[in-house]
């Protein structure tokens, strides 16, 4: 969708006065920087591509030449800004962050595909002997080209479940079936086949589709974050490197950013959260870059756990208390959440200009992987990859496709409290968890902190009661449900005779699978 | 047990060393017999196999291609596990990679042990040596004493560019594995099963490992 919309804009042929003072500007900007110090380099393409696409998107506005460093520094620090807050610690050195994600990977993998698990566990091959260049290197060495695009493309604007969810997805393809374990006796065998991913055995339109519906959510790597990180404290002891908590999507980051703005220079940054459009474009994505304030009010997310109040992304999602209701939508979850509300109404009611459309255009693709047929347009520019496809503006009348049709049909049976099965039992939580996270990050003042807290560990403890009686019904209700579309599945397929031998053998798997989830949860 | 009289072995072998010292392009030099000016740095770990007959028997090396970069040693001890023997790399033209070898062979000893406490062969490589060979050949003897002094069981000058003693090195390594391995099969009782009220076996199962 948004990529049709830049494209759009990119196509259009622009305002001939802003093009050539925007391209008069282009070599100026920062010219000693290595990006932008070459004439016609990467940089300054970027760069006229996103001057000029804003001055389609406003043209009553147009080209201000100021806008040319802003945009040129965010392009700078694009990159760096993601992988400090969706992926804390991950490159520092004791590669600890990278270390918990192999257990948390773990962990999600024996919900996810249990007959994977057993067979990693069974050969002893450690997540970290596999995931490291995965996660760390975000797939680029793994992947085919243009998934690598693709899968970037959904990492940035939803943030590290994208880079869960990919591994599952490999893994599942990989070792997902006892006709393909049966060549991996061993565990040579299967570092190999994990090491070196056939491209053929990747197409990226399947491989999309199956990130988008694998029910991992931020909720659930943040629930089992906080597991592990118990885990590690009994076996190995304290982290020794506490990276900042980590964010789930451009979402969540512009949230916590401009609460931290908020609070850091009390109100100069009001314009963000009223209706009265910001004096100039940019200025709210500029504010994603480190302002000191949000530096000081980053939490550790040691002392998350320690709070008992592990916040689950909807909650980082979820709106400080003072913002108006309508920032409750979240463009950025795509369709594996159900949203609070019609998916279009609340995305309508965000007036376009509190974002810029950096910002947004993050957002915004979100939507797209279901669309498989839009992606798939977009996908024949690759060269147009990051920074350039965060021009695009926001489609303002975009409805995201119903996520429950999608997950019914292909969703496997795991039942995941917060899974598309039982999409009632979010809506509570989330609100629980908004609560809790702005506890977490608004306060500055420790006292008004900690009372709060306390409030909040009592609250929530009668809430996490009606809760596990709330999942467990559900959890009950979508496995008798379950177990029912299975049979019917399984009767079909005996009709089709011993054709799809290899999927029946999943099947079973995933029974299994799901039971030990149910096990472990 | 007894049937199979073509025996095999498999042994687990890490290559170690600073970054850039080499150990991958060795690795593709025994294994796949080229030689790539480029290529890219290893992340995490790789992984190579070769297969070699030896005395009628087979033995299959499983080569552990390691990350140089430091940070990537928080992880070491989940890679050494279960390796028979190592390959210790420095390169003949950077003196700071080989002041690295004793750093990295105390790591590999106080993080890996065979079953009778011994530490496990390895073989010291001086690498690249078709760019630096006078420098070393004149610190021959030193190279001795330091092989003694650091535990090591042999050293040579390699080139996986040229593909100069990269088989000789293999071969010594393998000779110590087999070596090292009937010692620990002579320390067990051979072929009987002796009923023990402690189950000594209960420190290497590998499941109690993971949770430590």
């Amino acid at each position: 969708m948004k990529r049709v919309k830049q494209k759009e804009l990119e196509r259009e042929q622009g305002e001939a006065k802003w093009l050539d003072i925007i391209e008069k500007d282009l070599h100026r900007q920062f010219p000693f920087h290595e990006m932008f110090a070459a004439r016609g380099g990467h940089g300054q393409q970027d760069l006229y591509r996103i001057l000029k696409a804003y001055t389609i998107y406003r043209p009553d506005e147009g080209y201000c030449q100021a806008q040319a460093p802003v945009a040129a520094v965010l392009l700078m620090h694009m990159p760096a800004e993601i992988c400090e807050k969706y992926l804390p610690g991950y490159y520092s050195a004791g590669l600890e962050a990278i270390q918990l994600d192999g257990e948390i990977f773990f962990s999600l993998l024996r919900r996810t595909c249990p007959m994977a698990y057993r067979h990693l566990k069974k050969f002893k091959i450690d997540p970290i002997l596999y995931m490291t260049e995965w996660f760390m290197c975000i797939f680029s060495r793994t992947l085919p080209w243009s998934c690598v695009l693709r899968v970037w493309d959904m990492f940035f604007c939803e943030g590290v479940k994208i880079v869960f969810r990919v591994g599952l997805v490999l893994l599942k393809q990989m070792l997902g079936s006892v006709d393909k374990l049966r060549e991996l006796q061993g565990m040579y065998e299967t570092m190999e086949r994990l090491r070196n991913i056939s491209p053929e055995s990747v197409r990226e339109d399947i491989i999309v589709q199956e990130i988008v519906i694998l029910p991992v959510t931020e909720s659930l790597i943040e629930r089992e974050c906080s597991i592990q990180v118990r885990k590690w404290r009994e076996s190995r002891g304290e982290l020794t490197h506490q990276p900042g908590r980590r964010l789930h999507g451009t979402r969540a980051i512009y949230e916590f950013k401009r609460r931290a703005a908020s609070i850091s220079s009390g109100g100069s940054f009001s314009f963000l959260g009223s209706s009265i459009p910001p004096p100039g474009p940019l200025r709210a994505s500029s504010s994603l870059l480190s302002l000191p304030g949000f530096r000081r009010s980053r939490a550790p997310f040691l002392s998350q756990s320690k709070k008992g109040s592990f916040s689950g992304p909807s909650g980082m999602d979820g709106l400080p208390p003072q913002s108006p209701p309508v920032v409750t939508s979240n463009p950025g979850r795509g369709p594996n959440h159900k949203p609070p509300m019609p998916p279009g109404a609340g995305q309508r009611a965000i007036p376009p200009h509190i974002q810029s459309p950096l910002v947004v255009s993050a957002a915004g693709p979100s939507r797209e992987p279901a669309q498989p047929s839009e992606g798939s347009l977009a996908q024949g520019q690759p060269a147009a990859s990051a920074p350039v496809q965060s021009t695009t503006p926001p489609p303002p009348t975009t409805l995201s496709p119903s996520p429950k049709i999608v997950s019914e049909q292909i969703t496997p049976t795991i039942p995941s409290p917060t899974a598309n099965n039982s999409p009632l039992a979010l809506c509570p939580e989330s609100k629980k968890e908004a609560v809790a996270v702005a506890d977490a990050t608004t306060g500055e003042e420790e006292g008004k902190k900690k009372k709060k807290s306390k409030e909040n560990t009592k609250k929530k403890e009668k809430e996490d009661e009606k809760k596990k009686m709330k999942e467990k019904k559900e959890k009950d209700k979508a496995e008798k449900e379950r177990l029912r579309r299975e049979k019917e599945r399984l009767e079909k397929e005996k009709k089709k005779g011993g054709k799809k031998k290899d999927k029946g053998g999943g099947e079973a798997e995933d029974k299994n699978g799901a039971a030990a989830a149910k096990d472990s949860a | 047990m007894q049937n199979n009289h073509h025996k095999e072995h498999l042994y687990k072998i890490l290559v170690i060393g600073d970054l850039g010292v080499g150990k991958t392009s060795i690795i593709k030099r025994y294994v796949h017999h080229n030689f790539s000016p480029n290529y890219r740095a290893t992340i995490g770990v790789d992984f190579a196999l070769k297969v070699l007959n030896w005395d009628q028997e087979t033995v299959r090396l499983q080569l552990w291609d390691i990350a140089g970069q430091e940070r990537f040693g928080n992880m070491t001890r989940v890679y050494y596990r279960e390796a028979m023997g190592a390959f210790i790399v420095f390169d003949v033209t950077r003196p700071a990679s080989l002041e690295a070898v004793a750093k990295w062979k105390e790591d590999l000893d106080s993080k890996l042990t065979l079953a009778n406490g011994k530490n496990v062969a390895t073989v010291l490589l001086a690498n690249k040596c078709d760019q630096g060979r006078d420098v070393l050949t004149n610190n021959g003897i030193k190279m001795e004493q330091f092989c003694q002094e650091n535990g090591f069981v042999g050293w040579y000058e390699t080139s996986a560019k040229e593909n100069i003693n990269i088989d000789e090195a293999a071969n010594c390594l393998v000779k110590h594995i087999i070596a090292s391995e009937k010692d620990l099969l002579q320390s067990e009782v051979p072929d009987t099963i002796t009923p023990q009220l402690e189950n000594d076996k209960g420190g290497t199962c590998s499941s109690c490992f993971r949770s430590q």
